[in-house]
This record gives structure tokens, sequence and C-alpha cells, in this order.
């Protein structure tokens, strides 16, 4: 989910948008470098924003819980593009959904992009690359980053609401009793977003693998 | 040939089994999944708190108006995924021709 307009108190959706745009400019910048020396990636990234946008929007339904949810695509984006960039495309699909979609806030936008777009995408890498490190496959990998991007969101999108709406509770029991209120939905979510992480990654490996050097490319 | 007709049964294994998740996930559930993740997680919260969600925009966008623009950009994504996907993987007939 995206944290919706007016759930967090204004102190502290101010406070989320510092980092959350320090993180989208430092893309930002390395993007523009990036493209100068290997414009030959604009079309993945092109293809990345889309399925961001498109991954992060679409509500998928939970069979027998009758609840539905989005996975997140941001880790795919890392894994291809590096986290940076994977930052800034996650920032901009979450601008463009709260304003046409009804899917979480301008206020909120600072908040859901350290949840979504930064957390999911360098929990992703940093899983990927030590998956990579320790002799894992690149589907499995894949799969492992897509897992535990999914639900490093959920889990910092839990925090930024127990922090918000804690009130007289202490803020840990209230992180812990809404994370666990998430997974039983999106523990289903993060399994398909593990699987389709690794088949785009493994697709790719196969077609176009000089793509993947996107992977280790710093921002 | 045989790894054509292979990858042919593969896909459509994976249509299939696509397809059979969302029919059964329709048969077997009473709820007609009218609530995001947010209902069972963020409400019940923010309820507590005596915090209530707002309009992003001074304007309310609901109803067929918002139905339009999920649609919407769902096209204009899915086509730029689609265009951006056939640049990248130009298909056998398209590199054969290059």
């Amino acid at each position: 989910m995206h944290i919706p307009e007016g759930l967090i108190p204004a102190q502290q959706a101010a406070a989320w948008y510092v980092p959350a745009v320090s993180f989208v400019g430092v893309g930002l910048v390395g993007l523009k470098r990036r493209l100068v020396v290997k414009p030959e990636l604009r079309p993945l990234i092109g293809l990345m924003g889309a399925f961001v946008f498109l991954i992060s929007l679409i509500p998928l339904p939970v069979p027998g819980l009758g609840t539905v949810s989005h996975p997140c695509g941001t880790p795919m984006a890392a894994i291809l593009l590096g986290p940076f960039t994977a930052t800034v495309l996650g920032s901009v699909a979450l601008f463009l959904q709260s304003l046409f979609f009804a899917h979480g806030g301008i206020t909120s936008w600072g908040a859901n992009v350290i949840a979504m777009a930064v957390g999911g995408s360098f929990s992703a890498y940093g899983v990927f690359r030590v998956s990579r490190r320790a002799g894992l496959g690149i589907g499995v990998a894949a799969g492992m980053a897509g897992l535990i991007g999914d639900l490093v969101t959920y889990g910092i999108t839990s925090f930024q609401l127990a922090l918000a709406l804690h009130g007289d509770e202490a803020v840990l029991n209230v992180w812990g009793a809404a994370f666990a209120s998430f997974l039983p939905t999106q523990v289903p979510l993060a399994i398909a977003e593990a699987l389709f992480t690794a088949g785009v990654v493994v697709f790719i490996a196969n077609q176009r693998a000089e793509l993947l050097e996107g992977a280790v490319v710093r921002p | 040939m045989g790894v054509e007709s292979g990858a042919a049964v593969k896909r459509w294994v994976l249509i299939l089994l696509v397809a059979g998740i969302f029919v059964a996930a329709v048969l077997f559930t009473d709820s007609r999944w009218d609530g995001d993740v947010t209902e069972g997680a963020a409400t019940p919260l923010a309820e507590k708190a005596g915090v209530e969600e707002s309009e992003v925009l001074p304007w309310k966008i609901d109803g067929d108006l918002l139905l339009f623009f999920f649609l919407s950009g769902g096209a204009v994504a899915g086509f730029a995924a689609g265009y951006y996907w056939r640049t990248l993987f130009p298909g056998s007939k398209s590199r054969e021709t290059m």
C-alpha cells in the first residue's frame, strides 16, 4: 500500500521529505551522468519506469483472504539499473499515482518514497549482490531480492504508520501489530514479486546479458 | 522444431496457471475485494488515533473519473512498456532482417 494523504502528521511528513528528496536528487544527477556515458540505457530505463508504475498500481487479489495489494517493482528496477535510478523511477510513479489515482498522497509522498523507492530498491539490490557473491544463481538471487525488497517496503511502511499513529502505545508494539496485519496479504504478493523479478532478470540475462551490467554500474 | 513446441507448451502452461489462479480466486472467495490492504492495516490504526484520510486535490477523483484515469494510465504505461520491450528485444524475425 501507499500511505494515503492525511494519515501522517505534517511535521513527520516534512521530515520524511528530507531524505526522500536527497535520494531522488542524487539519483537524478547520477542518471543524467549515466545517460551521457551510456545512452543505450534509455529503453531499459523507459521499460523499468513503465513497469514500476504499472506493478505498484495494480491491485492483485489474494485468494481466500478477500484483500488486494500490489507488488513494488522497485526491486527489479534496482537489480537492472542500480538502486539510485530505481529510486528515481519509483518516486515519479508515486507522484503520478498520488495525483491521478487516489493512491498515496502528496504530503505522504516523502514517506512513500522512503518505503517503496528507497527501501525496496536498496534492500533488494543488497540482497541480490550478496546472493550473487555467495554463489547463488542469477534467478534465485533475483527472486530473493524481489521477496525481501517487497517485505522491507511493507516493514518500513508499518514503521511509518506506527510512528504517526501509535497514540499512547509503544511505537515498537504498534509497528509489530501493523506489520503482522500486512503479512497475510503481502507474503503471497512478495512471492509473486519474487517469481516475476526472477523471470524478467533471467530472461534478460539469457537474451541481452550486456544489459545486466547496469546492475554493477554506480549511479 | 522441438524447442519451439516446448516453448509454446511452456507459454500455454504459464497462461493457464495464471488464469486458473484468478478464476479460483473469484470462485472460492466470498469477499468482493472491496478493500486495499490499507483497510486491514492502516485504517484501524488511523481510527484508533482519530485521524482520517483526506483528499490530495481540492476536488475529488472517484467513480468513473477514477476508472478513466486507471484505464488511461494503464494503457499509456502498457504501451510504453511494450514499445521499450520491443526496442530491447526485437524478436527473431526483426533480428534476422537487421
